[in-house]
């Protein structure tokens, strides 16, 4: 059983296509970690945004690609299974060094909360001051002391 | 982007599972890349979030402390002249027995030096760092205790005091007695000081209990109340009425119910105030007046904060 060969290429052209954007996600990981490690939120946002033209891409292709790959023959063609494994391999990398990062992030803000659980008083303090208390309940309560 | 790709031709081997696996595979990478991105996306957000609330604490702590150690070393340098200035003044005032109006003037002066006393101690006061020692504390004797110390028996003759008399019953909870001592002191000044500004009735309402914390069922939380008959607060007061240096008095120092805030933060508790003023667009109605509620979370159960040897 045979695709037409229109359809192998553009499934080809896709692939090809998803996977550099896959290279380029895994390019921003580099400067993900660096990022992370020395805490620059306003710019892991900015590299957020980055990702998710990118991630947005690579979904836009693969719905397109959804259709074409269920063809009988499809994956059994030897550049398609060659490029579905190579993008395997780049997604499962970008997956892992996500996990790895969000982990990070996690325990920073673990640290952070333990670290000023210490400072206790003057945030309770300030905290509570700054905020106007509902009516119906007492007008201070300052419930983070 | 363009390859040139073979055709297709069947390859032996690949059956429909091993097909159907891919497929599941290369949908998994798409909706996982979503789905790890958003999450990450997420922690982001919040360890920016929380790396400027800490950021903010940090530099306002550090800049309380350095205004405390300024404030306690001024203190300190206040604090001796004052004592030497109310000396003489005191012997001033028994040199001029005979000449009552210039021993009037040394009484002044002296009594002038007492208040700035009071002020420097209230600075030194608000500025030490604060090391709790808890021990179990008869709640009742403690308010009884604080009442005397706050005010003198003849202001406590033109006020009706209602308040529980020290028994075997009295809940015993853990903290630190001097300062939850001062806390309470502090508390029970300004509520008498709000009631000299109404007439009748003047009651002064202390109270004490140990009650079940409601977020935590190991825990017990201890409740000091002082509530008055004053003319209440308003909104904008209540906002700020812990914020050291705020006050709405001519005299004091404006740092009795910060130091008070810091006690009970250093419990580990907090505070609720509830004030009533006599405002008739008020949207609850209800006697005037303001009650400040002292919660110390205790770590047992309410029934196991008693006194040794009595039923709970």
């Amino acid at each position: 059983m045979t695709m037409p060969h229109t359809t192998t290429e553009s499934l080809v052209d896709g692939l090809i296509e998803q996977r550099e954007l896959f290279r380029a996600l895994d390019a921003l990981a580099e400067r993900q970690a660096s990022l992370v490690s020395e805490e620059r939120t306003d710019e892991l946002l900015v590299l957020m945004a980055e990702r998710q033209a990118i991630i947005d891409r690579i979904v836009a292709i693969g719905r397109r690609l959804e259709r074409p790959l269920q063809e009988p023959g499809a994956t059994a063609h030897p550049e398609i299974r060659s490029l579905l494994d190579e993008i395997q391999v780049v997604a499962r990398r970008v997956h892992a060094r996500d996990d790895s990062h969000r982990t990070t992030m996690e325990k920073r803000r673990d640290q952070l909360s333990a670290e000023m659980a210490g400072v206790g008083a003057g945030r309770a303090a300030v905290a509570a001051y700054s905020t106007r208390p509902r009516e119906t309940v007492a007008r201070f309560k300052d419930t983070e002391a | 982007m363009s390859v040139q790709a073979p055709p297709i031709v069947e390859t032996p081997g690949v059956d429909a599972a091993e097909l159907a696996q891919l497929m599941a595979a290369f949908n998994d990478v798409t909706s996982r890349l979503h789905q790890t991105h958003d999450l990450l996306h997420q922690e982001v957000h919040r360890l920016r979030s929380e790396l400027a609330e800490a950021n903010d604490q940090l530099q306002r702590s550090r800049r309380l402390a350095a205004l405390g150690e300024m404030a306690a070393g001024i203190a300190h340098e206040v604090r001796n002249p004052l004592t030497s200035i109310r000396l003489y003044a005191r012997m001033l005032e028994d040199d001029l027995a005979a000449q009552p109006t210039l021993a009037g003037v040394a009484t002044k002066i002296a009594q002038a030096v007492t208040g700035l006393d009071g002020v420097v101690g209230d600075v030194l006061s608000f500025a030490r760092e604060l090391t709790v020692r808890p021990e179990p504390v008869d709640a009742h004797e403690l308010l009884h205790r604080a009442l005397g110390a706050a005010l003198a028996p003849e202001s406590q003759a033109s006020i009706q005091v209602v308040m529980p008399t020290p028994d075997a019953n009295a809940p015993c909870p853990s903290c630190d007695p001097n300062l939850i001592h001062q806390a309470l002191v502090n508390l029970i000044r300004n509520a008498a000081e709000a009631m000299s500004e109404v007439d009748d009735p003047r009651r002064l309402t202390l109270n004490a209990s140990l009650d079940p914390d409601p977020d935590r069922p190991d825990r017990s939380i201890a409740l000091l109340s002082v509530a008055d008959t004053g003319p209440g607060m308003g909104p904008d007061v209540i906002d700020r009425m812990f914020n050291p240096f705020f006050t709405t008095r001519h005299t004091g120092t404006g740092l009795g119910l910060a130091i008070v805030h810091r006690i009970v933060d250093a419990h580990g508790g907090r505070i609720n105030v509830h004030s009533r003023t006599n405002d008739p667009s008020a949207v609850d109605s209800g006697p005037r007046g303001t009650t400040i509620e002292l919660h110390l979370p205790q770590k047992g159960t309410a029934a196991t904060e008693r006194r040794p040897g009595r039923p709970a």
